[in-house]
């Protein structure tokens, strides 16, 4: 059974690119004694090994910690935040929303100008995020600069929760869901070295997966994401990339990566004999870790596999759970067959 | 300001025609402190009344209901089409949202990823007809408790913000809540003037409420509370009023110049901070007041918020308190106008 209350505890957590520390902390404490060691790199990769004295082929289990967010860039005259996004989200989805800024999670809301006094050709459009700020409540620019620093995170400000027996919404599931299964699938006993990849500055790209192979490389690695689903109106039928409901997700291609054809064969096989439903990714967009991993040394074999996310980096992503117990199985049934 | 009471105001929900579900939360509150609580039965408003010891009668009205939308169809695999009136689409991707079907349902609605995002597109607005609520639900599930027409409204949160507060259906919330706190406050002073509270329905679309009620009432001078644009982001003091600066009273055209003046002077006689509005008609509740029978005089007083009509609109208790402290100075020193209306 899935772990809800990590997989809760994640996405509760702030992790904003290069602000991992919460993530990093809770993943310790959930593969603390399942694993032999654990070390934070430079860049706040947390890598677990476990088996390393093992001849056997190296596994890699890489996913990222980081999320999508905002960076406090500055203060206008009368007491507002000024902003700038880290990694990629849509301008549309933050008019109105509530965030958190910075360690002291300072709540705030992004400003919008109420309907009634928009010009016409301002109700059809969006502003820039440039042009956006963020009221945290304060009074005057000196108020506000007692509470928020420049170079601040934000996060959305929403909690974890279902909204039927099998789907459940909340922030950044990608990429905890990848963390959550990786943490799972880390603590089942393997005879091979297995080497965890918990990457940092994934959405800023790429930033922790370039380094975060090299001091232990692996022969296979794994990359388990929450991907695009888009499998809802207003999206047309080829641009749909993945169904929920329909199983864990496989990369053969995406925009940063191709991943090796033997061991994806291999994949498909078992999900096959075992009968765990599974899709392949349909459409050739987003990057993965993956392809830095692939570039190590002098290589690596990589596979990506991912649980079908609908709204990903809004603050109201949805899965489906079975797509997520189908991802851990599929995995913990390849990882037993090498 | 009694944080607990407004909190629970904001996070009731009383869609426009459907405003039924607030109504034990005044009665609660009022218990005790008035002589009368009864439900205006045609048009599903509240009135409550207090006593005085005069002949004279003043009406207090506030909107009881907040903007909605409607489910307009359900699509293949239970999508939830929706469309309202007086929200903006532009908040609604990301947002979660409360559907009001057999049982209510919690929803979201997103927006395709950035990854899909094509340039140019991002800040061209979606538009009603491209959003839609995904409950995680079966297209059958959503068939058997969901119905083209159910009201959907924002999920509810209250939350307080720096120095201010925030939550769904302040507007208009801060009117009842002023309302029910100067009735409360009249408690142990004597008063001449009779007062009705009306608490009514669909201001947010004809203002149904208001006007027949008044018409059942027919007081001798009325008093709308509403709120009114703060200054904020991309709003001036062109219009909007700095928050914390006190409740605004309104000098237009549609209301009762004499009555204003009357209001305004009792708040510079006890120092009460309070900002001037002026336009011709008020677009509120006031100006229907005022065309009931052969004319009720009417004043507007109306509290600053920001964000109107979005699930934060933010406002500062400073305002609240004022108002409500405005009002009950008016009802202690209320003297007749010199035209009465009324049997007495």
């Amino acid at each position: 059974m899935a772990n809800i209350e990590l997989i809760k505890a994640l996405s509760n957590a702030y992790g904003v690119s290069g602000f991992e520390d919460e993530v990093i902390e809770i993943l310790k404490s959930e593969i603390k004694g399942y694993v032999d060691s654990f070390e934070v790199d430079g860049l706040k990769n947390l890598i677990a090994i476990k088996n390393l004295d093992s001849p056997k082929p190296k596994v890699m289990l890489n996913a990222h910690m980081d999320e999508v967010g905002l960076l406090v860039k500055g203060f206008t005259n009368d007491g507002f935040v000024k902003f700038t996004k880290v990694g990629g989200i849509d301008d549309r989805v933050l008019l109105g929303k509530r965030v958190v800024i910075g360690k002291n999670k300072v709540k705030g809301i992004v400003a919008v100008k109420p309907i009634h006094l928009q010009e016409a050709n301002e109700r059809k459009t969006v502003e820039s995020a440039k042009d956006m700020v963020i009221d945290v409540g304060a009074k005057s620019k000196e108020e506000v600069q007692k509470i928020v620093n420049i170079g601040d995170f934000v996060g959305f400000d929403v909690s974890f929760e279902s909204l039927s027996d099998d789907t459940y919404i909340g922030k950044a599931f990608d990429d905890r869901l990848g963390c959550a299964l990786v943490s799972e699938i880390i603590k089942e006993k393997f005879n091979f070295p297995l080497i965890g990849l918990f990457s940092s500055q994934e959405e800023v790209g790429l930033l922790g997966a370039t380094v975060g192979a090299f001091k232990y490389t692996p022969d296979i690695s794994i990359t388990l994401e929450g991907t695009i689903s888009a499998d809802f109106p207003d999206v047309s039928e080829h641009e749909k990339c993945t169904t929920l409901g329909n199983g864990p997700v496989i990369t053969i291609k995406d925009n940063s990566v191709i991943t090796d054809h033997k061991l994806r064969e291999k994949l498909v096989k078992i999900a096959e004999r075992l009968k765990i439903p599974y899709q392949f990714k349909q459409v050739f967009v987003g990057g993965t870790d993956s392809s830095r991993i692939q570039l190590t040394k002098s290589g690596v074999k990589v596979l990506v596999v991912a649980v079908p996310v609908r709204y990903i980096h809004s603050p109201v992503s949805l899965f489906k759970l079975s797509d997520y117990e189908n991802t851990k199985k599929l995995i913990i049934e390849f990882l037993r067959s090498l | 300001m009694e944080e607990s009471l407004i909190k629970a105001l904001s996070e009731s929900f009383a869609p426009t025609g459907n405003e039924k579900s607030i109504y034990p939360i005044i009665e609660k509150e009022l218990k005790g402190y008035v002589d009368d609580v009864r439900i205006h039965d045609k048009s599903n408003s509240i009135v409550a009344f207090k006593k005085g010891s005069g002949k004279c009668t003043l009406m207090l009205e506030a909107h009881v209901d907040e903007v909605f939308m409607v489910v307009s169809s359900i699509e293949k695999n239970g999508f939830v089409k929706i469309n309202a009136r007086s929200i903006d689409s532009k908040i609604l991707p990301g947002s979660k949202v409360i559907i009001h079907g057999k049982r209510k349902i919690k929803g979201v609605i997103g927006i395709k990823p950035y990854h899909l995002v094509k340039s140019g597109e991002e800040n061209s607005a979606f538009s009603f007809d491209r959003l839609f609520v995904d409950t995680g639900l079966l297209e059958t599930e959503v068939k058997e408790l969901v119905s083209v027409g159910d009201y959907v409204t924002f999920e509810p949160q209250f939350d307080k913000v720096g120095n201010y507060y925030i939550g769904k259906s302040i507007d208009n919330r801060l009117g009842v809540y002023a309302l029910i706190e100067t009735l409360k406050s009249l408690k142990n002073i004597k008063h001449q003037v009779n007062v009705y509270a009306l608490f009514s329905s669909q201001e947010e679309f004809t203002g149904l409420g208001t006007i027949t009620s008044t018409y059942s009432i027919f007081p001798d001078v009325a008093i709308a509370v509403d709120a009114t644009f703060a200054t904020q982001y991309r709003v001036s003091s062109d219009d909007g009023f700095e928050l914390g600066k006190g409740p605004v009273i309104f000098f237009g055209i549609s209301v009762n110049r004499e009555l204003t003046n009357r209001l305004a002077s009792i708040a510079d006689k006890y120092g009460i901070p309070y900002g001037k509005e002026v336009s011709v008609l008020s677009s509120t509740n006031a100006d229907k007041i005022s065309l009931v029978r052969s004319s009720i005089p009417t004043a507007l007083v109306s509290i600053p918020i920001r964000y109107m009509h979005t699930p934060v609109e933010m406002f500062d208790p400073f305002d609240v308190d004022k108002t409500v402290q405005l009002l009950k100075l008016f009802i202690e020193e209320f003297e007749p106008l010199g035209d009465q209306n009324g049997e007495y």
